[in-house]
């Protein structure tokens, strides 16, 4: 598998040095959107979640999982569920490729 | 001073910042509050298409044993303003419009004369909790085949008389386990569980299951989903 050199200079110095991408493009492009679109999911899984009305009497809800607001995505059910439904293709799209990519390219050797 | 980097390293290393920050400028369009709104209706709506693609007619939906049904008592009454809406059963008819050969109103004797169904099926809430219901009517399809309804319209839309509205595709209206529910655990239905007609859609998120049916129209194009999916909920909500 190629891999690509690239120099990088130090602003101070003008040392450069040699840098190599240990992962092609393809691979860091999926890693990325895979991962944004995985915090996305869990931030609109947390406001799904609270939708939920109770885990019923022996575990009120509210001792269950408390996370802090600001994590929660998506302000109400209905906006938590575009995000999750829209992330989750993303997600499934990115992985795929990736998957993809490593099968057809035979990168993951 | 002089810069010190050549235009060739330089070259290279713009592209790296800009090959790492492709996938955050392109998802990062979701965080532009004008192009939010637009991109999640359209990817709900990808997500709608989507799963109105996997929907296969004769798939059905799991049934379930007398034994393993929620106590009558325990089946939630779920309403977005109030449990009776107070309809007149002596007056009651479904009015029926659009793309019907047979337009009018009809009564409910003229609903229970077609075959009837009784089915196990589980109604599943959105906010997601689930419970299993014993739910008797007839089929939405032949009711459809009764009124003469167009085959190739796409929707049937229903509305309530406490003013809730719904919609639903022709595939799944058409499936065999839809039902115009008059009956739950064999006794009519009562007041707060959508007396006197009820759609009863076990492929089909709870908020489908609209009460209380007052009008029942088959289109082609719908201005309107829904009263929750006007508010952004997802349109076809397959189970």
């Amino acid at each position: 598998m190629a891999t690509r050199v690239i120099a990088i200079e130090d602003m101070k110095t003008g040392e450069i040095t040699e840098a190599v991408y240990e992962h092609p493009f393809v691979v860091r492009l999926c890693h990325w959107l895979n991962a944004i679109s995985l915090f996305v999911m869990v931030g609109s899984g947390f406001q799904i979640f609270h939708a939920f009305p109770s885990f019923g009497a022996k575990i009120p809800q509210k001792d269950l999982l408390n996370w802090p607001k600001a994590f929660a995505l998506g302000g109400w059910l209905g906006g938590a569920l575009q995000w999750h439904l829209t992330f989750m293709w993303i997600y499934l799209a990115t992985g795929l490729v990736y998957v993809g990519y490593q099968v057809l390219s035979g990168n993951y050797k | 001073m002089k810069p010190r980097t050549d235009s060739r390293k330089f070259k290279t290393i713009s592209r790296r910042e800009l090959l790492k920050l492709t996938p955050v400028l392109a998802l990062g369009a979701f965080a532009i509050p004008r192009l939010q709104k637009p991109l999640l209706k359209a990817g709900l709506g990808f997500s709608d298409w989507a799963s109105a693609r996997l929907f296969r007619s004769g798939h059905l939906a799991p049934t379930f044993a007398d034994t393993d049904l929620t106590p009558f008592e325990k089946f939630p009454i779920n309403d977005y303003d109030v449990d009776d809406p107070g309809v007149d059963f002596d007056k009651w008819t479904l009015t029926v419009t659009g793309s019907v050969q047979k337009p009018g109103d009809y009564t409910l004797a003229q609903i229970q004369a077609l075959p009837k169904v009784t089915q196990n099926t589980r109604h599943v809430c959105v906010e997601g909790w689930d419970v299993i219901g014993n739910f008797g009517g007839v089929r939405l399809s032949d009711f459809l085949k009764t009124i003469g309804a167009d085959p190739t319209a796409r929707f049937v839309t229903v509305e309530c008389a406490d003013d809730y509205y719904e919609s639903l595709d022709m595939a799944t209206a058409m499936h065999p386990q839809s039902l115009l529910c008059y009956e739950m655990y064999g006794q009519p239905l009562t007041r707060e569980h959508g007396a006197p007609l009820r759609l009863s859609i076990p492929t089909k998120i709870g908020y489908k299951q609209a009460k209380y049916l007052t009008d029942l129209k088959v289109s082609h194009v719908i201005q309107k989903a829904g009263y929750w999916e006007d508010q952004g909920y997802s349109e076809f909500y397959g189970l």
